[in-house]
């Protein structure tokens, strides 16, 4: 994938900006605050209409306007002229009780019905000094980065987790419901109407959650698989970093069916039909089932559903320790790469295409080792970077400007104009 | 929305604008339409609506809309009284009646099970359709024609679960592409689940 154009209204600080942008190594330097991050941010946003920086669209949108608009212009996995259009604007212009922003995508001039039809299309992985958070944060951060691998590769995981969040809300909402008619479980009386209710969303939200995790199990496996490659290479082989997704402990058996899956990988690459093809969760959903009984009481005690995938980790460590406990401040960092480059090489894998790499701000942090493996993985495909002005004679870019093509690009005065 | 100096012009297109898909826009233009139009126009619609709504009530058997206490398919003798398709609208049974293809019975409820609305099945007819059971040993099998949506998968589930051990064939009609449709224009998740189920031809 290659981004040729990009177009910018009221995007943050470019009320107007018009960028060709060439293959091989893009390199835009300038000083802070001159909105250098703003640029590979548009970018990432054509991936899945959202920032890696922040939740509120309206932060997007330059000052004093209501509107901001990202227009992408990319050679997609056929090597074929592709337009993105996204624009996040007032629906219901001209009228100040009804307004309600919305993101409106398009494709090669075509209105997206779903945003979820925009995953897939352009893949592109950032690397970003907000990404110590896959560290540092809560679950929540992690579950977001899979969240979002996942649906690149496979766009109909994104319609599933929507799903099982539809469910899990109705759920939750009985869940309140009963917790407010001091409603007391009684376990199998058949004129327990509210536990014929509640059942019913259990056995839903059970089919739901088992297809979530059955995706996030191999998915995790396969990306754990290339961390640690990617770890080992940075690391000299010294040290081991490991992935270990974190569901519930019923689910554990799904590691036969991981092995099936490799398998199945062996035999006939990604599988026609996806890793599920022939698959039976029946079991995984009982288990699934029998847990939401146990925790019955205590989730209407919470009027909120307390065990599933929206309760799910990963576990992160490093030579056998959680690494978000144990590890340096370089070592975390050594981590977020290796995760990082795991992300390009499993999208490649799975899609055959090597997406556009977004490094944000990200020489001046890593030492001389990480470096080496960062412009390793920038000689194929295309890279957006972006640096200072003295970063710009560093030896690792002398380095890159031997392998392959560097254009750089001075960012100033809310604009980014080629050396 | 009191933008006219007359309070039946505004009354009127507030009621519009209550309907459902009708917004300010769309229900200024039917008032002022309403108000061109030659009066017994205007007066024909009045008097069909209020018709209908006097005259309209629910079958007191399957609680589809009819004009008689118990309506036409109920009465029916010539119909199968052995099968009960249970659908959420009215407008789903005129869709099945199209088919030609089902003789059995009815059963309308009215909407589907979701919390997030408040809607729990004290608010679907289904304690009509347990009397009924109850009532009507013949009764044999019901069919679960509730919508492929979140809350009507959840409405067929528990009625799946309510009929459980009454002995009576509980059965949720096959998903799949709709006949005569393009591949194209059929979204992700059904074709998705039909390639799932594909068979050996
Ligand atoms: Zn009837």
């Amino acid at each position: 994938m290659q981004v040729t154009h990009l177009e910018l209204e009221n995007f943050r600080n470019y009320k107007s900006l018009s960028l060709d942008l060439a293959s091989g190594v893009n390199v835009l330097y300038g000083r802070n605050g001159q909105g250098k991050t703003n640029v590979l941010e548009s970018v990432y946003i054509c991936t899945c209409a959202s920032s890696h920086r922040t939740s509120r669209d309206k932060e997007l949108i330059s000052y004093g306007e209501d509107a901001y608009r990202v227009k992408l212009n990319f050679l997609n996995s056929s090597q074929r002229r592709d337009k993105l259009d996204i624009h996040y604007m007032d629906i219901v212009p001209g009228d100040p009780l009804r307004s309600r922003r919305q993101r409106i995508v398009r494709h090669n001039g075509l209105q997206l019905e779903r945003i979820g039809h925009l995953m897939g299309l352009f893949n592109a992985v950032i690397f970003a000094p907000e990404d110590l958070r896959l560290i540092k944060d809560g679950p929540q951060a992690r579950r977001r980065f899979i969240d979002l691998l996942i649906s690149q590769i496979r766009p109909i995981y994104f319609v599933h987790l929507q799903t099982f969040n539809s469910i899990l809300q109705q759920r939750n909402s009985l869940l309140k419901k009963l917790r407010d008619e001091h409603y007391q479980p009684t376990y199998g009386d058949p004129f327990d109407f509210r536990g014929i209710e509640l059942d019913t969303w259990d056995e839903r939200l059970a089919e739901a959650a088992v297809n979530i995790i059955a995706y996030r199990h191999h998915y995790i496996n396969e990306l754990a698989f290339f961390a640690k490659e990617s770890h080992a290479h940075i690391s000299g082989g010294k040290e081991n970093l490991s992935l270990e997704y974190k569901t519930l402990k019923e689910m554990s058996f799904f590691d036969d069916m991981s092995q099936a899956i490799e398998f199945a990988h062996n035999v006939s690459g990604i599988g026609n039909f996806g890793f599920l093809d022939g698959i039976d969760l029946t079991q995984n959903k009982d288990q699934f089932v029998q847990r939401l009984r146990r925790v019955r009481s205590e989730d209407i005690k919470r009027g909120n559903t307390n065990v599933g995938p929206h309760r799910d980790d990963i576990n992160i460590s490093f030579n056998d320790m959680p690494l978000r406990l144990y590890g340096s401040q370089g070592q975390q960092r050594t981590a977020v790469l290796a995760l990082k480059m795991a992300e390009l090489k499993l999208i490649e894998k799975a899609t055959y295409q090597r997406p556009v790499l977004l490094l944000d701000d990200v020489m001046s942090e890593l030492d001389f080792s990480r470096r080496e493996c960062l412009v390793d993985h920038m000689k194929d495909g295309q890279v957006l970077l972006t640096c200072t002005e003295a970063e710009l004679v560093s030896p690792q870019l002398n380095d890159l400007r031997n392998t392959t093509d560097v254009t750089t690009y001075v960012v100033k005065n809310n604009n980014v104009i080629k050396d | 929305m009191a933008d006219f100096d007359t309070p039946y012009i505004n009354e009127l297109i507030n009621q519009f604008g209550q309907l459902p898909g009708i917004g300010k826009k769309t229900a200024q233009r039917l008032a002022f339409h309403i108000l061109s139009q030659p009066e017994e126009k205007s007066q024909g619609l009045a008097r069909a609506i209020l018709n209908a709504c006097e005259n309209i009530h629910l079958c007191n058997i399957c609680c589809n809309l009819s004009d008689r206490e118990t309506c036409d398919i109920c009465t029916d003798e010539s119909r199968d009284q052995s099968v009960i398709c249970v659908v959420e609208s009215p407008l789903d049974v005129a869709a099945m009646e199209r088919t030609r293809e089902y003789h059995g019975l009815y059963h309308v409820l009215h909407g589907a099970i979701s919390p997030m609305q408040d809607v729990g099945p004290e608010q679907l007819h289904l304690r009509e359709l347990l009397t009924r059971l109850q009532k009507n040993p013949e009764i044999q099998e019901i069919i679960l024609a509730n919508n492929a949506t979140i809350e009507g998968e959840a409405t067929a589930t528990y009625i799946a679960r309510l009929l459980k051990g009454t002995g009576i064939r509980t059965t949720r009609i096959a998903q799949g592409l709709p006949m005569g449709s393009n591949i194209e224009f059929t979204d992700e998740v059904t074709l998705a689940k039909a390639l799932l189920g594909r068979q050996t031809i």
